[in-house]
């Protein structure tokens, strides 16, 4: 019965003409991740009916709601002795995968699990995506008086600093002011890198956001201040309209050859088609990889600018809406284009200045192979084309969409850099800067002067200053449990309970690696959740900072080039900075 | 556009003759940045070619041909998308009485599987299969420009050898327009190759 409640699609009964059962079927869906799969927990026929495939049409129909709910595969378990029904689901695809002893309670029988894979379409490469740690931020999680709510879109507490960014976010969003700059500030670990990501993703896709570390400028390659202006060029956006030359058709087939050593230029085909016509195109190396990118499938609706190839994803047919196990929450459904596949069309793109800057800069023919697309760009092409764009604006042809460049530690920038973004953040064309940096008062690089958050006074004084502060009890709860969730992993309440308190001493990212280490370690023994002793079995393998440096405290005589004491205290300095 | 304006803006373009060998070439440059390029067959006068090309920072610009062959693409500038050589492809010429298009690899054989008709109101020729394969819609531009209406008793066309060749016989204003350009181009500068800027060393 409970099973009926849970999984009501998972039951079904073969009628006789008549209207007498010949059989049912029952089962579930259970799993995690790449195990997700359909279950038979009951297949059964009556004895006048069998023989007549009943059983199979059962299987086949549990197949399909299974492939519906995007599961992996189906499996079953079975006896060993039960040699007719084995053969059976042998002759349906089935595989024996594994035997499990004692599988039935009372009886000291051997029972054999049945297994088979189903659905193994191009979703097996792409449902699977790594999980990043900031993966489970949506957004700021703020209604629409910028009021904070406590756990919204992935974001937990850190109410004041959240309510400032969503100031900031409408500062953004208005587009006029250019050239200001937000410090995010705190101690480690409080959810400042998580506030610029809930900040890129409340923008939404349409506003450059472009995210770098302080340390990324220090490049052999480029000077600094090349660096920086990319940064800052990257961060401005031009809308431009423009007649361009497209073409646009629903996917009916896509063949990519590989060649048999692996290696080589691949080859493949594209077939596009209209109501009115279908065409097939050969593909490039380019273009098969631009296609995978966009994971397009059969059914798609898509547009491909003629000149700089970039694809575009409409939506998926109508005529393919029976594909259920297709649609996302995002998926449109549109109707197939009408007349030709080429077609000019009025498009709005956007594109940042920089993407300007290197198509205009990129030498051609063999000097290509000396100035890749990260080389420096000439100031008189940056200049050049900044005349262009804003003879494009007064035209009306083209529209400036100020960013947002976020630099993560920004105290690793030196004295330079920052009399340069002095002098760039005037600008204006400048972008909206948002820095971040866990350092309290400490020495400019580049100098021996000490300031705050080691940034010079001048730059400090331009700058909006937002403070996050350390989380609470109940917020780190939350936190855990949101990322526990983003990783796939059930906890135990208790477990939980127990992650908390280690995150409230040593540290947040240190209870967050042991999720992911506690969860292998649940598996290995077989179980569902996460329980207190696999915490406390990574804990012990795991040290946290506090620990190694108690370790090193007491061993120190025993590593090479230990110098003395000093280098302790020093380290231990560090940290309390 | 009336033929007025039409003629008006090629008149007003900044031209430069080219002489080359049994041909003339007229470069022209509009005030909003497009380029054109014609050729003229020096013995029959008959336009020989035409490309356009319009002015874009965004990307590297290509001339997009009007009248005659196509020009053949380098595939390194490709972005790796190019369509199945046995797909139908149509060019455009202009004899002295006639426009023509020729549709090659048109592999419809008979009448029933293909249908030409004129669109009035866009001044377009539509080809269209019974099989929903290929479809093209070519407007004739040299009526568009001149506003002249197209009538579909002009329109002819024949199949051979997997082409189709559709012709439209041109209009006496279409005629007597061409005349006035040709005698206007014929006092355009003539540019030597002595009177390069660049001298190669």
């Amino acid at each position: 019965m409970q099973y009926l409640a849970r999984w009501p699609e998972y039951f079904q009964v073969a009628e006789s003409p008549s209207g007498e059962i010949m059989g049912y079927i029952m089962g579930k869906a259970e799993g995690h991740g790449t195990n997700w799969h359909g279950h038979v927990t009951a297949l059964t026929v009556a004895p006048c009916y069998r023989r007549l495939g009943i059983a199979a049409t059962l299987m086949n129909w549990l197949e399909d709601v299974s492939e519906k709910k995007q599961a992996y595969f189906v499996d079953l378990f079975v006896r060993v002795s039960n040699k007719v029904a084995i053969s059976m689901y042998q002759a349906l695809g089935y595989i024996v995968y594994r035997t499990v002893l004692e599988y039935y309670s009372g009886k000291p029988d051997e029972d054999a699990y049945v297994t088979k894979v189903i659905g193994t379409e191009v979703r097996d490469i792409t449902r699977i995506e790594r999980i990043g740690a900031h993966s489970h931020i949506r957004g700021l999680g703020l209604d629409e008086s910028f009021e904070p709510r406590q756990i919204s879109q992935g974001m937990v507490g850190q109410l004041q600093a959240r309510k400032g960014a969503g100031i900031v976010l409408a500062m953004i969003k208005e587009g006029k002011i250019a050239g200001r700059s937000v410090l995010l500030a705190g101690p480690p670990g409080t959810g400042k890198t998580a506030i610029a990501m809930g900040l890129a993703q409340a923008l939404g896709a349409d506003t450059p956001f472009t995210s770098m570390s302080g340390s990324e400028i220090y490049s052999l390659e480029m000077s600094k201040t090349e660096a920086l202006t990319q940064a800052i060029r990257k961060s401005i956006g031009v809308r431009i309209k423009e007649e361009s030359e497209i073409i646009e058709g629903e996917v009916v087939e896509i063949q990519v050859e590989r060649p048999a050593t692996g290696v080589g230029t691949k080859i493949g085909k594209l077939t596009l088609k209209s109501t009115d016509m279908e065409t097939i195109y050969d593909l490039g190396n380019k273009m098969i990889e631009a296609l995978m990118k966009e994971k397009v499938q059969a059914g798609d609706v898509i547009t491909i600018d003629k000149v700089t190839g970039k694809i575009t994803r409409i939506g998926r047919s109508f005529t393919r809406a029976r594909d259920y196990d297709a649609a996302g929450p995002q998926t449109r459904f549109v109707q197939c284009p009408e007349g030709e596949l080429q077609k000019r069309k009025e498009v709005v793109h956007t594109v940042s200045l920089h993407e300007i800057d290197v198509i205009n800069s990129r030498t051609h023919g063999f000097l290509a192979l000396f100035s890749g697309d990260t080389g420096e760009i000439k100031s008189e092409v940056r200049e050049q084309i900044n005349a262009k764009v804003s003879e494009w604006r007064e035209e009306g042809k083209a529209e400036f969409i100020p960013g947002v460049l976020f630099i993560d530690e920004v105290h690793m920038l030196d004295v330079e850099c920052f009399s340069f973004l002095n002098r760039a953040l005037e600008d204006e064309m400048a972008p909206i800067v948002i820095v971040a940096t866990n350092r309290g008062v400490t020495r400019i690089r580049g100098t021996n002067y000490k300031s705050a958050h080691g940034i010079p006074l001048d730059l400090l004084d331009r700058m909006v200053i937002i403070n996050t502060e350390p989380y609470s009890n109940i917020d780190l709860k939350e936190i855990l449990r949101i990322r526990a969730e983003e990783e796939d992993c059930d906890l135990e309440a208790s477990a939980l309970e127990v992650l908390t308190r280690i995150a409230e001493e040593s540290s947040l990212r240190y209870a967050i690696q042991l999720i992911t280490t506690a969860n292998l370690v649940s598996r290995r023994r077989k179980a569902t959740e996460v329980g207190i002793e696999d915490i406390k079995k990574v804990y012990a393998l795991f040290v946290d900072e506090k620990r190694s440096m108690q370790y090193l405290r007491e061993l120190q005589d025993e590593y090479m080039f230990n110098e003395a004491e000093n280098d302790v205290e020093g380290a231990e300095k560090m940290v309390t900075e | 556009m009336a033929s007025a304006d039409w003629f008006s803006l090629l008149e007003s373009a900044d031209k430069i003759a080219l002489a080359g060998t049994g041909t003339r070439k007229i470069h022209y440059k509009f005030a909003d940045g497009r380029e054109m390029v014609e050729e003229y067959n020096l013995e029959t006068g008959v336009l020989t070619k035409r490309a356009w090309k319009k002015s874009n920072i965004l990307k590297s610009s290509k001339w997009d041909v009007e009248v005659g062959d196509a020009l053949s693409e380098c595939p390194e500038e490709n972005i790796g998308l190019t369509e199945s050589k046995d797909a139908p492809f149509v060019s455009h010429r202009v004899t002295k009485t006639k426009l023509e298009w020729r549709v090659r690899n048109f592999k419809y054989s008979s009448e029933s599987d293909y249908n030409v008709s004129l669109d009035q109101s866009d001044k377009c020729i539509i080809i269209r299969t019974s099989d929903k394969k290929f479809y093209k819609k070519i407007p004739i531009l040299d009526l568009q420009r001149l506003n002249l209406p197209v009538t579909s008793n002009s329109l002819r066309h024949s199949r051979s050898l997997n082409t189709l060749v559709i012709q439209y016989e041109k209009p006496p204003e279409l005629l007597a327009f061409e005349k006035k350009l040709a005698t206007e181009l014929k006092n355009v500068r003539v540019v030597d190759d002595k009177d390069m800027d660049c001298r190669p060393s």
